[in-house]
Order: structure tokens, then C-alpha cells, then sequence
């Protein structure tokens, strides 16, 4: 036994270094050699457009890529921890309006500004960089709008005897209300008021009464207010009062469960976004297929009021590739890439060229709303805090809805906890 | 000629000395390292052998826990992509007795912690019986019931989220085609069901770690015992008060134990059936700690509560020990 200790010793030992040399030469490798240009995508996966698009660059480039796909839910905390984390792992990330701030606001993401020509900038609107600015300097690149409108099924409302489009929300809980004493067992509308999603609907209500959610001037929260009040008892009511409310719209996380169930023909109208025409229009999941129609999203103190998303890429602070991963950026952001990716994912392209594509047009009938919407359409709330403001006040919301709290209760303790949050 | 011939030979054959001389002091020098270990003692050579095992843990687990220690410590702020930290002492503790959410939260994680552990240990207990004693079935049911256990915690998830879906979930169907429910219910988003639907699904999964355990434990319980006893005229109940639980007390501990350790850290399947959802009425510590951390960049309130996870459960674990252990 003691004659082969030394043996025994080296044996192990040697594998404890190998194992630890296999640690260490792993993360020298992300670095790459001068030669060997690659770039480190985190991404989504779902379409598969994104991930072949990828491909589809590193044969016309010859830089090599690396593409990790996380679902859409997990992607802000996963970034987070990459990030907080001090990791050069990727190159290319994706943002939208809330996220490049409060990202941008902790040091994370590189300026753009030096990277973006004034002819690369006249390809897009002035609003998609203003949307992933923060404190004047750009930090993300505009990809695609993902523009709520208002979607209804033409089916029901025909079955229904229904032949107006209701212009304000008062006509839509009308609307909805003669759906389900003419329709047996269709609801007449739904929104998504999952946990940490109700603060969403709740910015559109918002403005369609003449509010707003944020006082950016003064960086204080603006949505306890008469406009704030209105649009929280009005959901409240949809719910309680007039039940118009399909049950599971407690269930929805997000616009994507929305449009599944949406899609089987459960209710009739939604404001909601892209994800209903894609999933409804889509015959291998959908019972509605070619039944789904767009119109302008109901008004109330405006003739409408919107939300938009504006989904861009970024570069990390740290990464070690940043000419690489803007050469990407640019690839995947010329016309030609965006009208494929407007073909293939049905996301709203935001290269103007793109967008105002005849073929584009013509597969996708509500691009043609586009335009009109995006004039009452305002961006994501943003803000340093963006994730944790909203998380707080979507538990009011969703607490008000459900009748446990009345408007005024619910949007005065969110502004305490707000306020908490910001130290004042 | 000749002599500067001998004498270069000389020197060439005094240096080849000298490097012979080296290698055979090197030589020595390896053999005496070789000799050492080999000297060794088999406890000391043990130790030696452990000691990759042990730098490994000590990195893997000591280092994070001082860590997150020190990051509880502090509040955590960021700029120009770099973690900058102020002390602030324990802080982030007494905040918690300031957060209006904190009782609700802490109910919720011990009735969630020890529901779903009595459930677990009643049910594994019942598992383990009905296999030892050779009930109908229990020859196939012994090869399924580690299934459960077997399955990734988030694809558990996923599929007990299918299961209570109030769109189509086989929960519903069943419940209503039995006429015990009218409509379909939104188990996960109802207050009064959620927290309930989660302690079932969490009972579901961790149940076959215990029943394996108590199994193995019965069978250690020695037959001889029964027989005597039973020729003292102890009855199947006396038998099970006086024998099978006494012999296996020490294994009722450790699954107590474990199971709550366990339980109070589940974040997987509350995250993914409900976030802490609906109304907070399923928020338990360790979603609020992740809550915290990750999407408020709270670090060092979020570290401040994963601590409070493990006082908690060094408090559960030193009463399990009182309770059962005294004799061990």
C-alpha cells in the first residue's frame, strides 16, 4: 500500500490539475486568438429566424459565431448575473427601452455613438434611438417595434351581429358584453395580468385616460392620479362589474400565454401585441386562422393611446470583440436581413426600407395600422430602477383588480412603495 | 599539442562529473520526496489524497458563503460596470424588520416548509410500509415511485403548470368530469388554491427520496425482534411503537432534516408555477431573496435574507436533534 502511495499521489493529483487547467484554458479560449475573429451572441432562440440569421452571417463574414439562446422570461436576470458578474462572455446582447437604461445606468453596456453614421441613422426612425438612449449617448441598436394594437376576431363579432370596431374602451366593454350574451361560451376580451406583468396594461389604460406613469423631469413617480384612478377602476370593472374579463387573464405572464389561448378562440378582442396575428394566423396551433383583424387601440381622453417596444441589440461594456459584434449588428439590421426577419418572425421592422416593403405589407396586413398607431404610441417606462418600480406596482395593480384594494388605496401604496425605492 | 589536448579532456571530464554529481543530487532530492509519501501513515495518506477533494469544496462552497456573508454586510451599488461596495453593517438585517412584506413572507415559507414536510414523511412513511410488507403491487411500484424524485426540478415544473392550467389542464378535466368542481379553476392563480397546489406538486417530487430512505431503514430492523415480540403478545401497533420506530429514529432525522433543508430552499417550482404569485399569497423567502438580487439589484438585502434561509434552517435542524436525536 505504502509502495504505491507515490503513485497513487501523483495520479490524483494530476488529474486535480488537469481539472483545474481545464477550468482556466476554457476561459482563456472566450478570448480568442488575433486571428481567429469570432463573436458571442445571447439571444433569443424562439423563432429560429434569430439563430439562422446567425449562421447566415458567420458564412458571409467568415467571423465565427457562437450563439446561446435564453427564453425571452429569463433573459433580463440572466443578463444581470453575467453582467454583475464582470463576465467578457458575450459580445452582442438584446435591449429594449427599460432594459438599455437601467443596464446602460450600471456601466454594462458600451456607448454606440462612435459606431452609428449619420447615413446608418437616416435608415431608421429618430425615435427607435431616442427609445435605447440614456443620458444622451445611444446604447442600443433599433431591430424591430413591438407595437401593441388591438385585435379582434371578425368571426365573433359577425356571429355576434357586431359591426362596428369599438373606438373607446367604453364601446369595447359594450362590445364584449353583447359577445358573450350572443356567443355561448366566448369571452369578450382578456388582458395579461400575471404577477409581474399587470403594471403593462395598466401604462396603456393610463394613457388612454390622459395620464402618465413617470414624471421624468423630476425622476417621481406620476401614476397615482385622477387619469391613474380612472384607469385602475375601469380594469377593476371590467372584471368585477361587468365580467367581461376572460378568468385566465391572471394566468398570462405575458402577451405570449395571452395569444395561445387567444388563438384556440376563447375571447374576441385583445390589446395586446404582435404575438396574437403570429400565433392566431399560424394553422398548426391556431383554431382562428385568417379570423384575426388589427384596428387603432380604443381611446378614451385621446382617440388612442399605445405602447411600443423598441427591441434593439447591444454590445457589453466588457466585451472583447466590439468590432465584430457592431459588424453583426449591421448585418442583421440592413434592409435585406430586417424584411426577412419582418417574413419569417412577423416582428415589425424598424429599417424604414424594410418596413414599407410591398411584400412585407402584404403578408402582414395590421403593418398596415402601423403607422397610424405609432402616433399615439408612447415607448417603455424607463428608468435606472425600471424592473423593480414595476414589479412593485403590478402587485397593486393586480391587487386592485381582483377587488382587494380600490383604485385609490392600491395606486397610494404603490407610490409609497415607489418612493421607498427611490429613497425619497 | 598534446598537453592542451589532455588538458582540454580534462575539463570536459570534470564537467560531466559535475553534471553527473547534480542529476544524482536531484535524483536523491525526488526519491526523499518519494520516500516521504510513501512513509506516510495511512491516515496521513488519506488526508493527502483528500486534499484535492477538500481545496475544491472550501472553493466551491466556503468561498461563496463568506461571500454572500460579506455582500450581507453591504449594499452593493454599480458603476462603469464594476461592484462597488459601502459597508453597513447589519443593516440589511434590521430592514427586514422594517419591510412590510417580511411576516407575510416568513408565514408563508414555514407553513409551505412544514406542510409539505409532514406531507412528505407521512406519505413516504405510508410508501415505505405498503413496499416492505409486500402489498399488492408494491413489487412494480417499488421500480416507479423514484420517477418523480428522478425528474429536473423545472421540468417538474413545467409539467405540474400543464397540469393546473385553467385552459386545458388534465386537473380540471379530471375534477370536473368526477363532478367535484363546476367550471375550471385557475389553481395557480387564485389565492386560496395556489399555495396549496404548490405544497402538493413539492410533496409529489420530494416524496420518494423519503420513502427510499424510511425503506431501507425498515429493512434494518432486525426480524428476530418482531418474533419475540410477538411471542410477548405485542400486537402490529406495539410492534411498530416499540420496534420499527425506535430502531429507525436515526433515519427519521436525517430525512426530517433533510426534507427541510430541502424544502425551504425550493425556488424552481414556485418560480415557475408562480413566481411568488398571486398577491404575494406564494412569496417565500428564497423568491424574495432572488427577488431581491436578481431583478432589483437589492445584492446585499437579497444575501441579507438568503442568511436568514439558513438560520432558519440551522433552527429547524437543532430542534429535529432535541426531538429525536438524544439517544443518538
Amino acid at each position: 500500500m505504502k509502495k504505491n502511495g507515490f503513485k497513487l499521489f501523483l495520479t490524483v493529483f494530476s488529474i486535480f490539475v488537469f481539472l483545474l487547467a481545464g477550468c482556466s484554458s476554457s476561459s482563456e479560449s472566450s478570448g480568442g486568438s488575433e486571428d481567429e475573429r469570432e463573436v458571442n451572441i445571447l439571444y433569443i432562440g424562439d423563432p429560429e429566424f434569430w439563430e439562422n440569421q446567425a449562421k447566415e452571417f458567420e458564412e458571409e463574414t467568415g467571423i465565427e459565431v457562437n450563439y446561446e439562446s435564453v427564453p425571452f422570461g429569463q433573459l433580463h436576470d440572466n443578463m444581470f448575473t453575467v453582467f454583475s458578474g464582470g463576465s467578457s462572455d458575450y459580445d452582442v446582447v438584446h435591449v429594449r427601452d427599460d432594459w438599455a437604461t437601467e443596464f446602460a445606468s450600471m456601466g454594462f453596456l458600451e456607448p454606440l455613438d462612435e459606431y452609428v453614421t449619420e447615413e446608418l441613422k437616416s435608415e431608421f426612425p429618430e425615435s427607435s434611438f431616442e427609445a435605447l438612449s440614456h443620458d444622451g449617448s445611444l446604447y442600443g441598436f433599433p431591430r424591430y417595434t413591438w407595437l401593441w394594437q388591438y385585435y379582434y376576431n371578425k368571426d365573433v363579432f359577425t356571429q355576434a351581429g357586431i359591426e362596428n370596431v369599438p373606438e373607446t374602451w367604453d364601446e369595447l366593454v359594450e362590445t364584449s358584453k353583447i359577445i358573450q350574451e350572443e356567443v355561448d361560451g366566448m369571452y369578450g376580451y382578456a388582458e395579461a395580468y400575471g404577477q409581474r406583468f399587470a403594471v403593462t396594461p395598466f401604462i396603456v389604460h393610463l394613457r388612454a385616460e390622459g395620464g402618465q406613469f413617470w414624471d421624468y423631469e423630476k425622476d417621481l413617480p406620476k401614476f397615482n392620479s385622477s387619469e391613474g384612478v380612472n384607469a385602475l377602476q375601469f380594469m377593476q370593472d371590467m372584471n368585477l362589474k361587468h365580467k367581461v374579463l376572460h378568468p385566465l387573464s391572471f394566468e398570462f405572464s405575458g402577451t405570449g400565454p395571452l395569444a395561445e389561448v387567444f388563438a384556440q378562440g376563447q375571447f374576441a378582442m385583445s390589446v395586446a401585441t404582435p404575438n396574437i396575428p403570429l400565433m392566431s394566423n399560424d394553422p398548426a396551433i391556431s383554431k382562428v386562422t385568417g379570423q384575426i383583424e388589427a384596428a387603432l387601440i380604443p381611446g378614451s381622453a385621446d382617440k388612442s393611446a399605445g405602447y411600443a417596444e423598441t427591441g434593439g441589440m447591444a454590445i457589453p461594456a466588457n466585451s472583447k470583440n466590439k468590432d465584430e459584434a457592431f459588424e453583426f449588428i449591421k448585418f442583421a439590421t440592413s434592409a435585406e436581413q430586417e424584411k426577412k426577419m419582418a417574413l419569417e418572425t412577423g416582428n415589425i421592422p424598424l429599417n424604414l426600407t424594410a418596413l414599407n416593403d410591398s411584400e412585407v405589407i402584404e403578408k402582414y396586413p395590421h403593418f398596415g395600422f402601423v403607422d397610424e398607431q405609432l402616433k399615439y404610441t408612447k415607448g417603455l417606462f424607463k428608468h435606472e430602477k425600471t424592473t423593480e418600480i414595476q414589479d412593485e406596482v403590478a402587485r397593486f395593480v393586480v391587487e386592485a383588480v381582483n377587488g382587494k384594494k380600490s383604485p385609490e388605496d392600491a395606486l397610494k401604496e404603490a407610490e409609497e412603495s415607489v418612493l421607498k425605492i427611490l429613497n425619497k | 599539442m598534446d598537453r592542451k589536448l589532455a588538458i582540454e579532456t580534462k575539463e570536459v571530464m570534470d564537467n560531466l562529473d559535475q553534471k553527473n554529481i547534480g542529476i544524482k543530487q536531484k535524483e536523491k532530492k525526488r526519491f526523499n520526496l518519494r520516500n516521504r509519501i510513501d512513509r506516510l501513515s495511512e491516515s496521513s495518506t488519506a488526508k493527502l489524497y483528500i486534499f484535492p477533494t477538500n481545496a475544491v469544496l472550501i472553493l466551491a462552497i466556503l468561498f461563496p458563503l463568506l461571500y454572500a456573508l460579506f455582500l450581507s454586510l453591504t449594499k452593493v451599488e454599480f458603476a462603469q460596470g464594476n461592484l462597488e461596495y459601502t459597508f453597513v453593517g447589519v443593516n440589511n438585517f434590521l430592514e427586514m424588520f422594517r419591510d412590510p412584506r417580511i411576516p407575510k413572507i416568513l408565514i408563508q415559507t414555514l407553513t409551505f416548509t412544514l406542510i409539505s414536510v409532514v406531507g412528505t414523511v407521512a406519505i413516504g412513511f405510508g410508501i415505505a410500509l405498503t413496499i416492505h410488507h409486500g402489498a399488492w403491487g408494491a413489487g412494480l411500484f417499488k421500480r416507479l415511485f423514484l420517477l418523480p424524485w428522478a425528474l429536473s426540478n423545472v421540468v417538474n415544473g413545467l409539467m405540474w403548470q400543464w397540469m393546473y392550467s385553467g385552459n386545458n389542464g388534465i386537473i380540471n378535466e379530471i375534477l370536473s368530469k368526477l363532478g367535484f368542481i363546476d367550471g375550471y379553476k385557475m389553481w395557480l392563480v387564485e389565492e386560496a388554491t395556489a399555495m396549496g397546489a404548490l405544497i402538493f406538486a413539492d410533496i409529489w417530487k420530494s416524496t420518494p427520496f423519503a420513502a427510499l430512505l424510511l425503506l431501507a431503514a425498515l429493512q434494518t430492523v432486525p426480524k428476530d425482534l418482531y418474533e419475540a415480540s410477538k411471542v410477548d403478545g405485542a400486537g402490529a401497533f406495539t410492534q411498530f411503537t416499540k420496534i420499527v420506530l425506535p430502531t429507525i429514529k436515526p433515519v427519521i432525522l436525517v430525512v426530517l432534516v433533510t426534507q427541510t433543508m430541502w424544502t425551504l430552499r425550493v425556488f424552481d417550482l414556485i418560480w415557475v408555477l408562480t413566481q411568488g404569485g398571486p398577491m404575494d399569497s406564494t412569496m417565500t423567502l428564497n423568491i424574495y431573496a432572488y427577488e431581491n438580487a436578481f431583478r432589483s439589484f437589492n445584492i446585499g438585502y437579497g444575501s441579507a435574507l438568503a442568511y436568514v434561509i439558513t438560520f432558519i434552517t440551522l433552527i429547524f435542524t437543532f430542534i429535529y436533534i432535541r426531538l429525536l436525536g438524544k439517544e443518538n
